[in-house]
């Protein structure tokens, strides 16, 4: 097959999410049940893999056989809940139907149409370098595909998975396995170990990811603001390069953004369909990386405080959401247990203060890498900056704590890496090697905040009271 | 905005693209980047030249219960990069022989894959020279 099979393992995907949304969707028309496709495929890829992640453990391998099986039991149990499950239950869960926030005048209509044009035009331009280029991170090809290469053929082999003196065991043997079955499944489809397919998906995952951005913004902000926000995204240099890199960083990033997003949508409106999307799209996140856990914690922490004021009951539902997906990570964190595997960032160090006092060495390590991705010119131009600036902006318009959010946001964020490399024995070798990748979740994060601030701006104190 | 306004902007704004795309470097240089205007091969982009191809043959000896080891200079240590060719020919090997896996010590291994070395003397059943890199020797019983 190819190349075409990112594309492919995409549509499988794509199917098992509609699937599984049907609960939510039924009754839409076909206008509107397409403007759920983004959702749709990350929702299908979350859950479809994190099932396969816990089936490994205990010993099925995620072939391409036992993927397509695991997609269909999905997508048909969310045929047969959307006919079974009482309509009062699906009315109250599903997707809010509130008019799409047009532009209502001409400089509008032109700033939309050329920011969609943009965003378009660069995603298409991606496209054709996913179809030319292979993954240029070494970790791809070292450990991420053969991981997911042998699970397929043997299952979790104590031997290259658990550290030992005798084999040459995998390299970041803590990480859980989503991407890399991902993974293998994409590269055997492919069919002789074409790389690109890996960077096609790659970009699936991403043109998902404007699309569910776009769906659950265009409801709130309007068109000649979001889609400019979402360029500033797009268009910063290191999302595209990492889009061709073949690393988890960038999926993991684009799950745990939306599964915030959805957070504080739940949290500030009550629409239950964001809490229903928070639980696949937070295991996604968890299941990308080891940091995946702590880092996810993080955000819902941090949106729980900002916009679970007043609303407990809310919250706890936010955590309930949270603790399931959480609890699909269990297996594999049990699986590593048993065979001693460690992570790679220790809680305890983390937390000595005496031993981040002994290594104060690394504090300026962190200080110097974390500060130039998140502010560097080169990389994600402006994001953390005008995140920054709009939000104080928003405040002054709006005089409500909660539009310094985002400021906070990337403050909290930057001191959480900081500390994390601070608090690191290979601090040197992880920020020069990784700690440009280790930004995306909280950057992306970031990102969907600004078309957020951009509408509070716009509409000033007395408009966002309503 | 009119339907037809709108389609004359997303006009104008594809030829701009289109000329930005054709136009020559530097002007062309971020399109060119993302777009990868050179081709990569569809393999792996490898940190330091290896004989790839070669270490594809051993998947025709080395059966996929089978225990290699790597003998490419570097001194056995489990669980670590020893250098930038051992990681690579790591990689390759992966890609090519799993479920095969590799050992880190020649007395734990069925099979030598010798990159760029001598033969080790002891316990050589067959050997089997697939390129001026390669040989594979078949090891046999302490």
């Amino acid at each position: 097959m190819g190349r075409p099979a990112g594309l492919v393992l995409a549509l499988v995907f794509l199917a098992t999410g509609y699937g599984l949304l049907e609960p939510l969707l039924r009754g839409s028309g076909l206008r509107r049940r397409l403007s759920f496709g983004g959702i749709a495929l990350l929702v299908g890829a979350a859950v479809s893999v994190t099932v396969l992640c816990v089936l490994a453990t205990v010993g099925v391998r995620p072939t391409v056989t036992a993927f397509l099986v695991d997609s269909a039991v999905l997508a048909g149990l969310g045929l047969v809940l959307a006919r079974r499950l009482p309509q009062r239950w699906l009315r109250r869960a599903a997707p809010a139907a509130g008019p799409v926030l047009r532009p209502t005048s001409l400089v509008g209509d032109v700033v939309e149409t050329v920011a969609i044009f943009g965003v378009c035009a660069l995603l298409a331009v991606a496209l054709v370098g996913a179809f030319r280029s292979s993954p240029w991170l070494d970790d791809t090809w070292f450990f991420w595909l053969p991981k997911g290469l042998l699970l397929q053929s043997h299952g979790l082999d104590a031997r290259l998975f658990a550290p030992n003196h005798r084999f040459d065991f995998f390299a970041r043997d803590d990480n859980p396995l989503w991407w890399s079955i991902v993974l293998g499944l994409v590269v055997k489809l492919s069919g002789n170990l074409d790389l690109h397919a890996i960077n096609v998906l790659q970009w699936c995952f991403a043109a998902a990811f404007f699309a569910a951005a776009g769906r659950m913004l265009a409801t709130r902000v309007r068109a000649e603001l979001l889609w400019p926000g979402l360029l500033l995204l797009l268009g910063a240099p290191e999302f595209l390069r990492q889009l061709q890199s073949g690393a988890a960083d960038i999926s993991m990033a684009v799950f745990m953004a939306l599964a915030a997003l959805a957070a504080a949508i739940w949290l500030v409106e009550g629409e239950a369909f964001m809490l229903v999307l928070f639980v696949p799209l937070a295991a996604g996140g968890m299941q990308g990386k080891g940091e995946g856990i702590p880092e996810l914690l993080l955000f819902t922490l941090l949106v729980s405080l900002a916009f679970g004021w007043r609303r407990l009951r809310r919250v706890a539902y936010l955590w309930g959401g949270f603790a399931i997906a959480f609890a699909t990570w269990l297996p594999w964190y049990a699986w590593r247990h048993v065979h001693h595997v460690a992570n790679v960032y220790s809680l305890s160090d983390s937390l000595n203060p005496a031993y981040l006092l002994d290594h104060t060495d690394r504090l300026h390590i962190g200080l110097w890498s974390i500060e130039h991705h998140y502010f560097g010119v080169h990389e994600w131009p402006l994001l953390a900056p005008a995140a920054v600036v709009l939000s104080l902006a928003a405040f002054w318009r709006w005089r409500h704590p909660v539009a310094l959010f985002p400021a906070a946001f990337v403050g909290i964020t930057f001191v959480f890496w900081v500390w994390l490399i601070w608090a690191d024995p290979q601090a040197r070798f992880r920020a020069a090697a990784s700690s440009y990748r280790y930004v995306d979740p909280p950057l992306v994060a970031t990102a969907l905040c600004i078309p957020l601030l951009l509408e509070a701006i716009a509409r000033g104190r007395r408009r966002n009271a309503r | 905005m009119s339907l037809r306004a709108r389609v004359s902007l997303v006009a104008g704004l594809a030829l701009l693209t289109g000329l930005l795309a054709a136009a020559p470097r530097p002007l062309s240089g971020p399109i060119a980047k993302v777009a990868d205007y050179r081709p990569d091969p569809p393999g792996p982009i490898w940190n330091t030249p290896i004989d790839d191809a070669a270490i594809a043959k051993t998947a025709r000896y080395i059966p996929r219960d089978g225990v290699y080891v790597l003998v490419d200079g570097s001194a056995p240590k489990a669980g670590f990069s020893r250098s930038l060719l051992h990681h690579d020919l790591v990689g390759s090997t992966f890609l090519h022989l799993l479920p095969a896996v590799p050992a880190v010590h020649l007395r734990d291994a069925s099979w030598a894959i010798v990159y760029d070395q001598p033969v080790p003397k002891e316990r050589v059943v067959a050997r089997h020279r697939l390129s001026d890199h390669v040989t594979l020797v078949q090891l046999g019983k302490k």
